[in-house]
């Protein structure tokens, strides 16, 4: 294959791909659509190192686009601290809402509103603080919209 | 071609042929007129045009009790076109919004009693906006028609001088009362002046000083008349739906199990639909039924004169929008707690800086030129924009997926086509010109 074509089939697709992405989730494509990753994961329940589990569900599902939903996380144990969403291969632009978030006294806590601005590649970021007062972010992959 | 990484290409024999190669989904690319049958959609474009299908109802509008009450919609509809709603008696919303141009403008910069610094966008399908304006600084059809009546390159009128007109017209009157109640007793010219409006820009202007004379009950009654008559029109606005278009018969094909589309469409309309949700990715931000993700980008558009080219666009949209009394969170509103959920959590960052709204993309034969500046005449010059991308923006950044397609002579004509598609089935002839009255058969 003649080089620059390698170089030029990237170069075609409208972006750039955050590549930096410390979460250790699915890589982008090398440059940026919001097409979903290799590696892709929709899973909505996972542990994190401490043992605490998290899952989350939204209202409404299927998410919608371009409109205000809520998150309900629920919790083994520990706090949820923060919950954001952005799009890694979009800069790692996030929402255009700050969401607030609610402790519901049941292990579950709520956090509204999220907007999902486009369609394709999102990851809901969930930071969890342990028993001991550690703090660990886990990410969600997320399919935007159905 | 510089890209995001720095990286710097020439466009080569090579990788132009790189374009060709990422086409995908056609079967025939020779035939622009008919056989439209042998072209065969791929399932990840079916799956993604589907998305576009317009089957969701008019949202409602929370804060607007009279939304969608059939009196209210004949009153905004007679208002809409009423030059009496303007001070020199000559200018009404259709002035710029204009029914033969798909209810907006044919000139690059609104025209009313003065040449304005934006282009007119169209009302038809905004009932499902999120926000308002180029640079959104509404949240709701109503707030969006309040400002132009008293702008003074546009109705150039007053708060006040709309309630004398309202209670002088007895078929207005009537109208109103029967929706809203009474008005204000609003006779006595001390309390009530004939012309009058807040205008904190300008404190040695006569409206202003009027409208400081006034009590604040007496303000309060006046606001709350001059909002209802924005609802109403909000109201007619919300009516104004136009879709059934050629590439909706072809939605209607897929249905039927039809994965070529059927024959609404050409080839070429149907290469361009390919790329519109393929290589182009064009549907990142032009998603959904109308065509928008209804949200902000900023998408390096060039100078144009006379225009808006340093806007801060959404950026200082937010600004204006929060403290707006008119908004979906003020007094006025008929449901403050759902316009709670969209404006308190707002995001105001850098990026939205020379950021405009996304806009629908259908009925584009009637809206001609294009963008928040007029800054286009064709949809051909819109889609060479996003084919060469050549300049930096004038401020802000430029949005981040934007680079340049560099597609072909063809291509770029395909996605014409395939834009051109998407125009609709004609609206209610009725809704194209003044009822002869604002009262309801």
């Amino acid at each position: 294959m003649h080089p620059l074509l390698t170089l030029c089939l990237p170069a075609l697709w409208i972006g750039c791909g955050d590549k930096n992405d410390d979460s250790g989730h699915a890589q982008a494509h090398e440059h940026g659509n919001t097409d979903l990753p290799d590696g892709f994961d929709p899973a909505t329940e996972q542990m994190a190192m401490n043992g605490i589990t998290i899952s989350y569900v939204t209202d409404p599902t299927p998410i919608p686009e371009s409109t205000e939903f809520a998150v309900t996380f629920t919790l083994s144990g520990g706090t949820l601290i923060q919950a954001e969403a952005t799009m890694p291969t979009h800069g790692g632009h996030g929402m255009p809402v700050e969401p607030a978030l609610t402790d519901n006294g049941d292990g579950t806590f709520t956090a509204a509103p999220f907007e999902f601005s486009m369609p394709g590649y999102w990851v809901i970021h969930a930071t969890v603080a342990g028993e001991d007062g550690i703090e660990e972010r886990i990410d969600f992959d997320v399919d935007c919209c159905e | 071609m510089a890209l995001k990484n720095g990286s710097i290409l020439t466009w080569t024999a090579a990788s132009k042929w790189s374009v060709l190669l990422l086409l995908a989904g056609c079967t025939d690319k020779t035939n622009d007129t008919g056989q439209t049958a042998s072209f065969v959609f791929d399932d990840t474009t079916i799956e993604r045009l589907l998305r576009h299908r317009f089957d969701a109802p008019t949202p409602p509008s929370p804060t607007n009790v009279v939304a969608d009450d059939e009196r209210a919609i004949r009153l905004g509809h007679y208002l809409f076109f009423d030059t009496g709603l303007s001070g020199d008696g000559e200018q009404s919303c259709a002035t710029c919004h204009k029914p033969e141009h798909g209810f907006a403008d044919s000139t690059p910069l609104s025209t009313a009693i003065e040449i304005t610094r934006r282009n007119t966008p169209t009302i038809v399908n905004s009932a499902h906006n999120r926000w308002f304006y180029w640079d959104g600084r509404c949240d709701t059809l109503w707030c969006q028609a309040t400002e132009p009546i008293e702008a003074a390159g546009e109705h150039g009128s007053s708060r006040l001088e709309v309630a004398h007109h309202i209670v002088g017209e007895p078929d207005l009157l009537s109208a109103y009362s029967t929706l809203f109640g009474a008005p204000p007793n609003i006779d006595d010219g001390v309390r009530f002046p004939a012309s009058g409006r807040p205008n904190p820009d300008d404190t040695s202007d006569p409206d202003h000083i009027a409208w400081a004379t006034m009590t604040n009950e007496d303000q309060e009654s006046i606001n709350r008349l001059f909002t209802n008559v924005a609802k109403a029109i909000g109201a007619f606005e919300r009516t104004l739906i136009q879709h059934n278009s050629p590439f909706d018969r072809m939605l209607l094909a897929f249905d039927e199990g039809d994965r070529t589309g059927g024959d609404a469409l050409s080839v070429s309309a149907k290469r361009g639909a390919t790329l519109f949700v393929g290589d182009g990715m064009c549907w990142a931000c032009h998603a959904g039924p109308t065509f928008t993700n209804k949200e902000f980008h900023n998408v390096a558009l060039p100078y144009v004169e006379d225009g808006d080219n340093e806007s801060e666009g959404r950026y200082s949209g937010i600004d204006r929008l929060l403290p707006n009394p008119f908004n979906g969170l003020g007094p006025y509103s008929d449901d403050p707690a759902v316009a709670d959920i969209k404006l308190s959590h707002l995001v105001q960052s850098p990026e939205q800086i020379g950021a405009f709204k996304t806009p629908g993309l259908r009925n584009l034969l009637d809206t001609a030129p294009y963008m928040h500046g007029g800054h286009f005449e064709t949809l051909t010059d819109v889609v060479q924009h996003y084919n060469e991308m050549d300049d930096p923006p004038l401020v802000g950044h430029r949005e981040e997926l934007l680079l340049p397609l560099m597609w072909t002579e063809e291509q770029v004509a395909d996605v014409v086509a395939f834009l051109e598609s998407l125009q609709g089935a004609p609206m209610n002839p009725e809704w194209m010109e003044q009822p002869a009255t604002p009262l309801r058969d």
